[in-house]
């Protein structure tokens, strides 16, 4: 195992090398960096600023020298400046931090919903669920990110805000919730006893009922809660936020720091799940459908093994490799950032960094980013190829 | 059955949804208005004019790099925006494209006497910097030492006369002390004397400068430079030879004051920057120490929105109350839908020209820059391009000023499409027509000509397309020439025929010569005419505003008789504001912040 992991990491080092090489010949042939060029546009430009420009560059110097230097300085942790003088390592330490933030907690929730969904979506194949969810998942997944965030921006934000601001709901409102509550409730309980003999009708009144109390105690709940939040009296700002981070200069305890993040997330939180969900879930779906019409599951249920153990115990798990595969992947690419959400939402995150780095047609942060992007790439390929041998005990890895 | 009830649970999840979203919708002005009334201060609305308080949030593009916004990696609009609350200055950019004296910290700015040119500065006594040092003379002489160009210390990369770097460009054998953008204006001063108390400041030209009132904006703190160089006074400084002194202050001047420091970035004026997070936001708040008319908000916050895109949403959600992104018509259009919002589109300082190099032997006839000026249709170009974002948008006619500017004159003399007189031009240039429908010139060389022009650019290789299209009906052949390097090599190589581009026009009228004087070092057209090299030598030394502008204007005139460059139209900027402010002018030089000392809440 750990030969593995040092051959995998020893490997690694030519893979990064040859990377920075192509990454770095592709970055000083895409032009005059814009400072430069924009410095040359301007009436009664100073040939010294230019001049000055061009060292900080480094575009005075031969390609190679230029790469020399960067290597001896990049192995020696100096990354260099960017365009703007800035320091370029703490600046992506920041961004990086930034991303993650914005992208774990998503992309852990749309691997839950979309395992979730892919799951039912497989055993409940061909039903309403799944002809709807099949249907959402193509149309969310064909949506450009941009379009799906404007939506969320206007029925999100900008519609819902003026609402949350004394959030009152008309008495229909209020009857249909609680209609739903009683639904759903109903709905539930008929499911539960679909394929039992005997269907209490006890049963279905308690899940109505409780259904019924949910709607309304989640009513209460939201009134009652609203009027004390003590985050909203601080901050005068829509509660819901199109862009940005955190507010401006906004200092609470830690709970209120907590909420303002939030809320901050919201949106473009939903917009990566609802994009990244729609994956998921149709990749769990066919790879659940292909475990359960597996010879093993047959024998599972021939032996007469509880349906719920039968999905659970055969299914899921084994479902479940093909896709650790991919998600792993995915989190290897997360810090290359999203660079519509990131941009759209106003986030100052890895993917930002890289479109400002390539309008800006800087050669250092664009090499600085192929590297940490491919270095992450690299360690997650390796701990998705160890949690495979893991799960599935006829993979071995030496 | 199942397939049913499941269309009615989603049906009833759906219309729950949309009703939370939409009901009592007009219950929600109510409390708007209390809650914004609680942070503004509006008990106080009633009697007074102008509120005070409260803050604004403008949505920045770029941040905020650097205090020292003169030095040769900065030079960004980004920090002109901040740093117009900021800095002291003797003048302000004004939108009409005058300067006007800042009263708040200046007695006085006069020319005292015009041969030599002597230029006397009076500070305010009162004036202070925010840490309660006083503005004073030793700031003039940073800002003057920095940019004066004298102050050079050996390169060490220099190896000896004819060494070339990898772009064939010649190594510089100094390096300056201060790593300066530009030394106009400054390197024309000789002397700059403090009185003893330090608030008068003298200074002395040696050439004559008519723009000197575009000098020592955005000054820095000298006292900051001297604690963190270690040099004890500025003014002891050789402004003419490199010393340890003059590298030190130089070092800390160039590049101690990127990204932002509390204690290094003082203010001088209405607000002081109070936070910086990087990628996020930049608050200014209230300078406490400012000695004039405090300004009317307590805070004023830059919240990056990187995404013009995301702007309108923005400021529609009260995220921002402050925008000004690049227009475009969908842009324009979207804000124009948002209610409670103002959108302003302005005719901006940037302007597009074809310019036509003389090197070329068809271009050096003037006959043929004429009849080209005489096919293009610049009113088809404007209708198309930009009146869809500014239906009052204008063809430009001037070279050196734009319409907004108090000097402004159409100088063209009513050029409008004329085919026929364009074709009469290029006969009178011994031109004949050929049998394809193009000219050919006495010599037997076609008129074909190559429209250069930077890649990828919609709008300019729409205009190429139109001007090629145009110019084919009165014989000419324009073919379109884009290049990725094109503004940034072959522009200054003159590697081209016709060249679209676009200059600033600034309120520094000197930066004009060096595209138009023979030889000027941004005339990359070969265009060589004595008179004006003349007349701009005149002009730059001219202090009467008035004969100033009429010789900028015979400038410009000789400009249109000879026909070397034709100006298309101009960019357009906007401003979009929410009607909870109040305050808020377009200012082409400094952008929209120049008065935020002014902004108020009205709400």
């Amino acid at each position: 195992m750990l030969r593995f992991i040092l051959r995998r990491l020893l490997v690694a080092i030519p893979l990064l090398f040859f990377a920075s090489v192509i990454t770095f010949l592709l970055v000083i042939n895409i032009g005059t960096p814009k400072k430069i060029e924009d410095a040359i546009a301007k009436p009664g430009h100073s040939q010294k600023q230019i001049d000055s420009l061009r060292r900080q560059f480094g575009t005075d110097k031969e390609p190679l020298d230029r790469y020399k230097e960067w290597v001896s300085g990049f192995v020696k942790g100096d990354w260099g400046k960017n365009y703007d003088n800035k320091e370029i390592r703490p600046l992506m330490w920041q961004r990086i931090q930034v991303t993650l933030r914005l992208l774990i907690a998503a992309q852990i929730m749309s691997v839950i919903f979309g395992v979730l969904v892919g799951i039912i979506g497989a055993i409940r194949q061909y039903t309403a669920f799944d002809y709807f969810m099949t249907f959402f998942a193509f149309l969310l997944y064909s949506i450009p990110a941009a379009v799906l965030a404007g939506f969320l921006k206007e029925w999100g934000a900008i519609k819902m805000n003026p609402w949350l601001r004394r959030p009152s709901m008309s008495t229909t409102v209020l009857i249909i919730l609680a209609l739903f509550g009683l639904v759903a409730g109903y709905l539930v309980m008929r499911n539960r006893y679909k394929y039992e003999r005997v269907k209490p009708p006890s049963k279905y009144i308690t899940g109505a009922a409780v259904g019924l109390g949910i709607a309304v105690g989640a009513i209460i709940i939201f009134k009652l809660g609203w009027d004390g939040n003590i985050y909203r009296q601080r901050n005068p700002k829509p509660l819901i936020p199109t862009v940005g981070q955190t507010t401006p200069g906004f200092d609470g305890t830690w709970w209120q720091r907590v909420q303002d993040y939030f809320w901050h997330m919201l949106l473009p939180s939903t917009a990566l799940i609802m994009i990244g969900f729609a994956g998921y879930s149709r990749y769990m779906r066919a790879s659940m459908l292909d475990v359960m019409s597996s010879d093993y599951v047959r024998t599972a249920r021939a032996k007469g093994i509880s349906e719920k153990r039968v999905v659970g115990l055969h299914g899921v798990r084994n479902a479940l490799i093909p896709l650790i595969t991919v998600v792993a992947l995915d989190f290897g690419a997360l810090l290359s950032g999203a660079i519509i959400t990131e941009t759209v939402f106003g986030w100052a995150g890895m993917g930002r960094f890289f479109s400002e780095s390539l309008t800006q047609k800087d050669p250092r942060s664009l090499l600085a980013f192929v590297m940490v992007t491919a270095l992450s790439v690299v360690i997650f390929n390796l701990i998705a190829d160890i949690i495979y041998a893991q799960l599935d005990p006829r993979i071995r890895i030496d | 059955m199942t397939t049913k009830r499941g269309k009615f649970a989603a049906l009833a999840v759906g219309l729950a949804f949309i009703a939370a979203s939409c009901g009592d919708d007009n219950k929600s002005d109510n409390t708007t208005a209390t809650t914004s009334g609680a942070t503004t201060g509006s008990s106080t609305a009633s009697t007074t004019p102008a509120p005070s308080g409260g803050t604004v949030t403008y949505a920045a593009e770029q941040e905020y790099t650097a205090y020292n916004n003169a030095t040769a990696d900065q030079v960004l609009f980004a920090n002109t925006l901040i740093l117009n609350m900021v800095q002291p200055g003797p003048f302000i950019s004004m939108p009409d494209l005058t300067f006007k004296l800042w009263e708040d910290m200046m007695v006085s700015a006069e020319v005292t006497s015009t041969d030599p040119q002597v230029v006397e500065y009076v500070i305010q006594p009162a004036a202070v910097w925010s840490d309660g040092e006083p503005i004073e003379c030793a700031d003039f002489y940073l800002a003057w030492i920095s940019s004066n160009g004298k102050l050079e210390h050996a390169n060490p990369d220099y190896t000896g006369p004819g060494q070339v770097d990898a772009d064939g460009n010649e190594v510089p054998a100094t390096l300056p002390d201060f790593n300066t953008a530009s030394n106009t204006g400054y390197e024309d001063i000789s002397s700059l004397e403090c009185s003893a108390d330090g608030k008068t400041v003298t200074t002395t030209y040696a050439n004559k400068y008519a723009d000197w009132q575009g000098l020592f904006g955005g000054l820095i703190p000298s006292h900051v430079v001297e604690n963190k160089s270690g040099v004890a006074d500025i003014t002891t400084i050789d402004p003419a030879a490199s010393s340890a002194d003059s590298v030190a202050a130089g070092e800390v001047w160039s590049t101690g004051f990127s990204g932002f420091d509390p204690e290094m970035d003082l203010s001088g004026a209405w607000y002081s920057i109070d936070s910086f997070t990087a990628g996020q936001n930049l608050i200014l708040k209230r300078n406490e120490a400012f000695y004039g008319t405090p300004g009317n908000l307590d805070e004023i916050v830059f919240l990056q929105v990187p995404d013009a895109t995301a702007q309108p949403a923005a400021l529609e959600n009260g995220d921002v109350q402050v925008i000004s992104p690049q227009p475009n018509a969908d842009l324009v259009a979207q804000l124009q839908g948002i209610a409670g919002v103002t959108t302003s589109v302005e005719q901006g300082l940037t302007f597009e020209h074809y310019d036509f190099n003389e090197a070329n032997p068809h271009l050096a006839k003037v006959e043929v820059r004429k009849a080209l000026s005489l096919c293009i249709n610049r009113e088809e170009i404007v209708d198309t391009l930009v009146k869809p974002i500014n239906p009052d948008a204008t063809v430009l006619n001037n070279h050196i000023y734009v319409p907004s500017a108090a000097d402004y004159k159409d100088n063209s003399g009513g050029l409008t499409r004329d085919v026929a007189a364009a074709k009469a031009q290029l006969e009178s240039a011994g031109y004949t027509l050929g049998d394809d429908g193009i000219y050919v010139a006495a010599d037997g060389s076609r008129l074909s000509l190559r429209l250069g022009r930077r890649d990828p650019n919609p709008r300019r290789q729409s205009t190429n397309e139109l001007f090629i299209e145009q110019c084919k009906e009165a014989g000419i052949e324009l073919t379109d020439d884009p290049a990725e390097n094109f503004n940034a090599e072959r522009l200054p190589a003159s590697d081209y025929d016709i060249a679209l581009f676009a200059w600033v026009a600034t309120p520094f009228l000197s930066s004009n010569t060096s595209i138009y004087v023979p030889g000027g070092p941004q005339n990359w057209n070969s265009y060589s005419n004595p008179e004006i090299q003349t007349l701009f030598d005149q002009a730059n030394a001219e202090f009467d505003a008035a004969t100033r502008a009429d010789l900028m204007n015979q400038i410009d005139q000789i400009l249109w008789d000879d026909m070397a460059t034709l100006p298309l139209f101009q960019f357009q900027e906007m401003v979009a504001y929410s009607d909870t402010v109040s305050g808020v002018v377009f200012n082409g030089p400094l952008g929209v912040t120049w008065n935020a000392n002014e902004w108020a809440i009205t709400a």
